[in-house]
């Protein structure tokens, strides 16, 4: 069964580390993500997998089954770029068969399995045609049966969807991660993309400076995020900085730096101890009327931005806070620009972090 | 099949494949490189033998008034400090008249009392100075007694003075031996200062034109890019033929048309280079203009710049990597060329020995010594000093482009704005094309009208077969050649994972593309004769494996460049061996570039005349059957002969462009 | 002011026509969209109305002024450029000080503005750094000081946000819109993303082959779009074909679809696949009878349950997807259709994959369009 293991995986390219003592493992069947920002390492663990580049040290595994010296072509993995890589100048034929061609298997074998890929993916009548007469739903449908044909049951996906339109992308992420489970294949995707990674992963892998910095499926990685930068990467967060200063009533406390305290969720951080408390913007409630006291602000309306199902709201608290929240559009309107309002914060959805080192600017910094 | 298996996996072995790649490096270091500098060895070598002859400087000379009188006036002087002379050597006279001058000298060999007549008519306003060089077995190969022979030096003037009347008039002559050093001087300044006149004049008109053929879409483009390369199809023996036709006073042939201007041989020679190498300035212009994001352009536009600005700002900065590529590889061709030089020299002034030509570039002065024979150290020598020096200017040029700033802050908002528009471009354009057609198009083709309004005379095809069959050998043995080393280079410089292998390999297949072909040719026969092999046919086809290789290796190199390796990597990760993705993904995109350097490495090699006279004595290549057809005054034949050479180059080039277009769809 | 009217343009490179019969016109201090698939033209418009291209017809109009033939450095304008192209050679500085320099303003003058854009994207600490030093996001930051700097009232923006990373593509949308808006700009924003043309503008012209679908503000697109195109494009939508089966004529008895649905006077019973009904409205009395119809109706405005059997068609559940602050349900309908339909996170009915459920289709979330003559498929692709 494919399943890939990695022990403390390192690769430099001279003085500069992409990716440093990594320990990863990924399960027969599994769609993992790897999210991070750019130059955080990903597409060099994708090749390290892959064996086009060479490991500085550590080991990769596949199917318990050390592969460190093993050349790309015995790997059994499949790795596609941006674009799929389809041969240009090959028909979509062609380009199924090219892996059992490769591999020198018998020709009435490879006829059969290469019709039956193609089959499968709803491209056998499009057969003689070229790549880019393919449309991009298609050009990612013939990649796929080209890995299957191959016999690779890995495929290591180089942000697939980037290339495409905003719009079309949608569509094309769902339509392949239902194929890539329809045909039983492993897969690792390398995106930049949060809500890409939230909606087609089992698994995200947050990479950071060629570090793992937090795994788990997507609702995990969402609402427990265990760094200021995760729970601003994914979804879009506020963030309090004070100290904790005692118990709130449903958790912990924390006393901004105005004086104003704040209810936060539980944490082990001991009191006295300087903290940073972020909520998404999602959780950010904007309603007419205080909820029950704790956790609501008053506020007014400084800008509101339509976004089809969402609109984004930008607020000023009475406390001199700038706070963001994203509505659904369907209460949006009741709240215009200008408007009085109430900001409600969850303690249970502001989340206590402890100071990161460099100071929280720097640890949110994307670019 | 399980042999087939078996041999496709070993070839595919790690080992295998690193054991090939190490002996596609040593070959082309052993075969091309080598050889090539092999010539700087010398300096080691050879000094001692060569300084004393080299520079050994003859005793002062004597210095004869003569007066000359009216009408047709001879004047004979025995030059005393010369009768024994010891072949080879070379003698300087110096003429001072305003009138047409006959200069010649006939040498009467004591032995079997010969005389030997050379002459030359020449236009003499001034002191001019010429250099008659005298061999031992030189293509006058009576003169075989070396040892007591006399000068006798004779000056006629024609009764022709402009204003119509007689009159007295000084002669001066001044005979004497000069230092082979003196001449090669001279000849090495003239090459360089005619390369860079050639390389700022090509700049100048090429620039215009490579904008037009990059940042204008018209209709018949396509047309103007044929049009523009050429040039480039025709051996330059035959476009020396042709444009000193078109250009120049040729006494002793004229055709219908013929312009008749130019009697100066540094004008000619000049016009004829940037025939030639125009289209390499163009080409590389265009090639780093296209590589230029015009979204620069129209940035700066947007931004209020008007184009002239644009181009002075942003436009020129970025363009310098191709600039000195341009500017090498034009200054590389001019420096380079041979056979049209030696046509153009011979049709200026016909009848003169290779060596009495009054004037000499350093290639046609490696020329005419190799024919003679007897000059080794002369020719080590100034071979050296063109390679050192060129490849020195290399690196002068690249750091001096590269250093030098555009002002961006002055600017002429004014002058610049009323410049771009209007009558301005336009003005521009038109000047640009008139220069392409003028200077390259009619001039390069000029040679056709010969071939209708000139004499017909019976034509005797066999040596023209014969030398074109041996062409044909070394140009095809070559191609092969190439092809079997050229691309497994090319994939290790761009692909190889060791990167200051191939930065260092990459730098390394210019060489052979920057020195003077002639020098390369002397190299190439000082490199094998010293381990004993004096084969004609292979050393001609070593010496044009040298200039040739780079072609074919920068070729698929670019296209190598352009693929994205992405493919091959996803080959390899399907499945496929290193093999197997040569044979399925890089090839099938990389074979049209292969095609096409393999054409013009066959092309070039066809005309190619200085490498091969430099390296043997009596090569019987096409271009020097030409060469020497003209030297003879046997025009007619070769004309006809250079239009073969041109409707066989041009087929070949024509199935070059149509296979590449082919490979664009 | 800057006031942009295109007359009439139409572009055509050989025999194919990137843009037709373009009639548009913007107002001073709007901020336009221009928004469509890849290849309908979009970037043809601003190319015309900048004078990288001439039109093949029609004419540009700024400020009431004819463009068409004057050059582009003389149509006073900043562009904004997908690939940012900033000058490779120059320092930051000398990038955003170039319009003023080669505009060959007072050189005081010329360095208070510079500094002043640079500053206002926050740049200014960068101003020695060259281009290649810099990260995508800063450099477009840079690129749109270039712009400024230049002084125009007018600017372009032709995919400003299409080569950066996600993320970094949601905090520089926002920055642009608020420079536009502070600086009193026209801008006219070309992409290919409707939620970046959503999010930044007042107006959205949508394009399709050369030709513009529809002008509308981002509102009006998403929630009453005039055509099914723009409802699949502008955000993810529902569509369920069938034709109409009865009119609602007041006599309420009538018109019962199934054991619960009712319809009003103003509404209609629609028939779909495999004969199963639903209500929907029909204001105007548009459809009669047997006209064909097209429901649209976005995932956010169904809802599922158990027990719910009103306005509502039986499904199961095939795939569940968490959306972070909702949860996306894909359910394969009795009709053989496949809707989406997206709940907030926070409901406690959490369903699986597998059960049945029921989708409700409240009539006044549904917008209804006439049964399109080329088939739905093609109304709707994408490519």
């Amino acid at each position: 069964m494919p399943e890939i293991r990695i022990e403390k995986l390192r690769k430099a390219f001279g003085g500069l580390v992409a990716v440093d003592s990594l320990d990863l493992q990924v399960r027969d069947g599994e769609y993992l993500t790897i999210l991070g920002p750019t130059g955080a390492g990903k597409t060099t663990l994708l090749r390290l997998i892959a064996g086009l580049e060479e490991q500085t040290s550590g080991s990769i595994f596949i199917d318990g089954k050390c592969v460190n010296s093993l050349p790309p072509e015995d790997r059994k993995v499949t790795f596609l770029s941006q674009t799929y890589s389809l041969f240009p100048h090959m028909d979509a034929w062609q380009n199924t068969i090219f892996g059992p061609t490769a591999r020198g298997w018998d020709p009435e074998k490879v006829e059969i399995i290469g019709r039956e890929m193609l089959e499968m993916v709803h491209l056998y009548e499009r057969k003689d045609a070229l790549p880019n007469e393919l449309s991009g739903g298609m050009q990612q449908r013939n990649a796929l049966a080209r890995a299957l044909c191959a016999d690779a049951k890995i495929l290591l996906l180089d942000e697939p969807l980037r290339a495409l339109d905003a719009r079309l992308r949608l569509d094309l992420r769902y339509e392949l991660k239902k194929l890539v489970k329809d045909m039983g294949m492993t897969a690792i995707h390398v995106t930049h993309d949060q809500e890409e990674a939230l909606t087609i992963s089992d698994r995200i892998i947050m990479l950071r400076s060629g570090k793992v910095i937090q795994s788990g499926p997507p609702q995990e990685i969402f609402n427990k995020p265990e760094s200021p930068f995760i729970h601003h990467f994914i979804g879009e967060a506020n963030f309090i900085e004070g100290t904790i200063t005692g118990k709130g009533e449903r958790g912990a406390r924390l006393t901004g730096q105005s004086g104003r305290t704040y209810d936060v969720a539980p944490t082990e951080l001991k009191v006295g101890t300087k903290a940073v408390a972020g909520i998404k913007t999602e959780f950010t409630i904007v309603g007419k009327e205080p909820r029950d006291g704790v956790n609501d602000f008053p506020g007014t309306v400084q800008r509101k931005l339509f976004l089809g199902r969402f609109t984004d709201y930008d607020l000023i608290l009475d406390n001199g806070h700038n706070v963001h929240a994203r509505l659904p559009s369907s209460v949006a309107h009741k709240f215009d620009e200008g408007d009085r309002v109430n900001v409600h914060m969850d303690p249970e959805r502001l989340l206590v972090f402890p100071v990161p080192g460099k100071g929280l600017a720097k640890e949110l910094e994307m670019m | 099949m399980e042999i087939g298996k078996r041999i496709s996996s070993f070839i595919s072995r790690k080992s295998t494949i690193k054991a090939w790649y190490g002996f596609i490096v040593v070959f082309f270091i052993l075969v091309i490189i080598l050889p090539t500098l092999f010539v700087l060895s010398y300096a080691i070598t050879g000094w001692d033998e060569a300084g004393g002859e080299i520079f050994a400087e003859p005793s002062e000379p004597e210095f004869t008034l003569v007066p000359i009188g009216e009408g047709n006036t001879s004047a004979t002087f025995s030059c005393p400090d010369i009768i024994d002379i010891t072949l080879p050597t070379s003698i300087k006279v110096d003429v001072q008249t305003d009138r047409i001058a006959l200069v010649g000298y006939s040498i009467v060999d004591v032995g079997d009392n010969h005389i030997h007549y050379y002459h030359a008519d020449i236009d003499v306003n001034g002191t001019q100075t010429y250099w008659l060089n005298i061999s031992a077995n030189s293509t006058y190969n009576e003169i075989r007694h070396v040892g007591e022979a006399t000068q006798i030096f004779y000056i006629m003037t024609y009764d022709t003075l402009p204003s119509g009347g007689h009159q007295e008039l000084p002669l001066e002559l001044r005979a004497g031996s000069v230092s082979p050093w003196t001449m090669i001087k001279s000849s090495i300044v003239n090459a360089f200062a005619i390369a860079t006149v050639v390389t700022v004049i090509d700049f100048i008109a090429g620039l215009p034109m490579a904008w037009i053929m990059v940042r204008k879409n018209f209709r018949g483009k396509q047309y103007l890019d044929t049009l523009i390369d050429m040039p480039l199809a025709i051996p330059t023996a035959a476009l020396g033929f042709s444009t000193a036709l078109f250009w120049a006073v040729t006494p002793g042939v004229d055709a219908w048309g013929s312009l008749s201007l130019v009697s100066s041989p540094m004008l000619l020679i000049i016009l004829l280079h940037i025939v030639f190498s125009y289209p390499y300035m163009v080409r590389s212009l265009a090639a780093i203009l296209h590589e230029i994001d015009v979204n620069y352009e129209v940035a700066a536009q947007t931004l209020g710049a008007p184009p002239l600005t644009v181009a002075r700002t942003i436009t020129l900065p970025l363009f310098r990597a191709g600039l000195v590529t341009g500017i090498i590889l034009c200054f590389a061709r001019s420096l380079s060329e041979t056979g049209g030089t030696i046509m153009a020299l011979a049709m200026l002034t016909p009848g003169l020995a290779d060596m009495a030509y009054p004037m000499q570039t350093g290639p046609t002065l490696i020329g005419a010594w190799k024919h003679a024979g007897g000059f080794e150290p002369q020719l080590a020598f100034t071979s050296m000093l063109l390679v050192v020096i060129s490849l020195v200017l290399l690196v002068i040029v690249k750091i001096v482009v590269m250093r030098f700033k555009m002002p961006l802050r002055k600017v002429f908002p004014g002058p610049e704005r009323l410049f771009s528009k209007g009558i301005f471009p336009k003005l521009k354009d038109g000047m640009a094309f008139a220069f392409m057609f003028i200077v390259l198009i009619i001039p390069s083709f000029f040679i056709i009208s010969f071939a209708f309004t000139g004499d017909p005379v019976p034509v005797d095809w066999g040596p023209f077969w014969s030398s074109m069959g041996f062409s044909f050998l070394v140009a095809g043995v070559i191609t092969v050649l190439n092809i079997l080393f050229g691309v497994p280079l090319a994939i290790l410089i761009v692909r190889g994972k060791n990167k200051a292998l191939s930065n260092i390999l990459d730098v390394l297949v210019n060489v052979p593309l920057i020195v003077p072909t002639s020098a390369l040719g002397v190299s190439l026969g000082m490199f094998w004769g010293s381990v004993n092999i004096e084969l004609a046919v292979f050393l001609v086809i070593m010496a044009h494996l040298a200039f040739t290789f780079p072609l074919i290796v920068r070729n698929v190199a670019g296209s190598l460049e352009e693929l994205d390796p992405t493919y091959e990597e996803t080959a390899r990760t399907l499945g496929a061996k290193p093999m197997f993705v040569f044979k399925k993904v890089m090839y099938p995109s990389i074979k049209f570039s292969i095609l096409a350097g393999a054409i013009m490495a066959f092309t070039r090699s066809l005309g190619e005349t200085g490498a091969t006279l430099a390296v043997v004595k009596n090569a019987n290549t096409v271009p020097v059957y030409i060469v020497d057809l003209v030297k003879a005054g046997t025009y007619y034949p070769a004309a006809l002969a250079c239009i073969m050479l041109i409707i066989i180059t041009f087929i070949a080039m024509m199935a070059m462009r149509y296979i590449t277009r082919k490979a664009e769809k | 002011m800057p006031e942009i009217e295109l007359r009439g343009i139409t572009k055509r490179f050989g025999k194919v026509t990137a843009a037709e019969n373009i009639n548009l016109k913007i107002r001073d201090g709007e901020y336009v969209t221009v928004l469509g698939p890849s290849g309908c033209g979009k970037t043809t418009l601003v190319k015309i109305l900048s004078g990288i291209w001439e039109p093949t017809e029609g004419d540009c109009f700024i400020d009431g002024r004819k463009v068409t033939g004057i050059p582009t450095y003389e149509r006073d304008l900043g562009y904004i450029f997908q690939n940012i192209a900033l000058f490779p050679h120059m320092t930051v500085w000398q990038n955003a000080n170039y319009a003023p320099i080669v505009k060959d303003w007072d050189r005081e003058e010329a360095d208070k503005v510079t500094t002043e854009s640079l500053e206002l994207v926050k740049s200014l600490r960068r101003k020695g750094f060259k281009p290649f030093e810099l990260s995508g996001g800063e450099k477009q930051k840079v690129g749109i000081a270039r712009a400024l700097c230049a002084g125009s009232k007018l600017l372009i923006l032709d995919e400003p946000l299409s080569a950066l990373d996600a993320r970094v593509r949601l905090e520089l949308r926002y920055e642009i819109k608020r420079l536009v808006k502070e600086r009193g700009l026209t801008a006219i924003h070309v992409t290919h993303d409707q939620e970046e043309a959503m999010s930044t503008s007042d107006r959205i012209v949508l394009m399709r082959a050369g030709r513009i679908v529809e002008v509308e503000t981002p509102e009006n697109l998403y929630n009453r779009p005039k055509n099914l195109f723009t409802a699949n494009f502008i955000g993810e939508a529902n569509f369920i074909e069938g034709s109409i089966l009865q009119c609602g004529t007041g006599e309420i008895a009538e018109c019962k679809t199934g054991p619960l649905s009712e319809c009003g006077s103003d509404e209609c019973i629609m028939e779909t696949r495999h004969k199963h009904r639903l209500v929907i409205k029909n204001p105007a009395g548009q459809f009669k009878v047997g006209h064909g119809v097209v429901v649209m109706v976005r995932p956010e405005n169904l809802s599922i349950s158990h027990d719910e059997k009103e306005h509502s068609l039986e499904g199961r559940i095939t795939d569940k997807i968490f959306m972070g602050s909702f949860i996306r349900y894909r359910v394969g309908l009795v009709t053989d259709d496949t809707v989406l339909v997206e709940v907030p996170e926070a409901d406690d009915k959490i369903f699986n994959i597998g059960e049945k459920v029921n989708v409700k289709f409240r009539p006044k979330k549904l917008l209804v369009y006439p049964q399109p003559m080329e088939g739905l498929k093609e109304v709707l692709s994408l490519e």
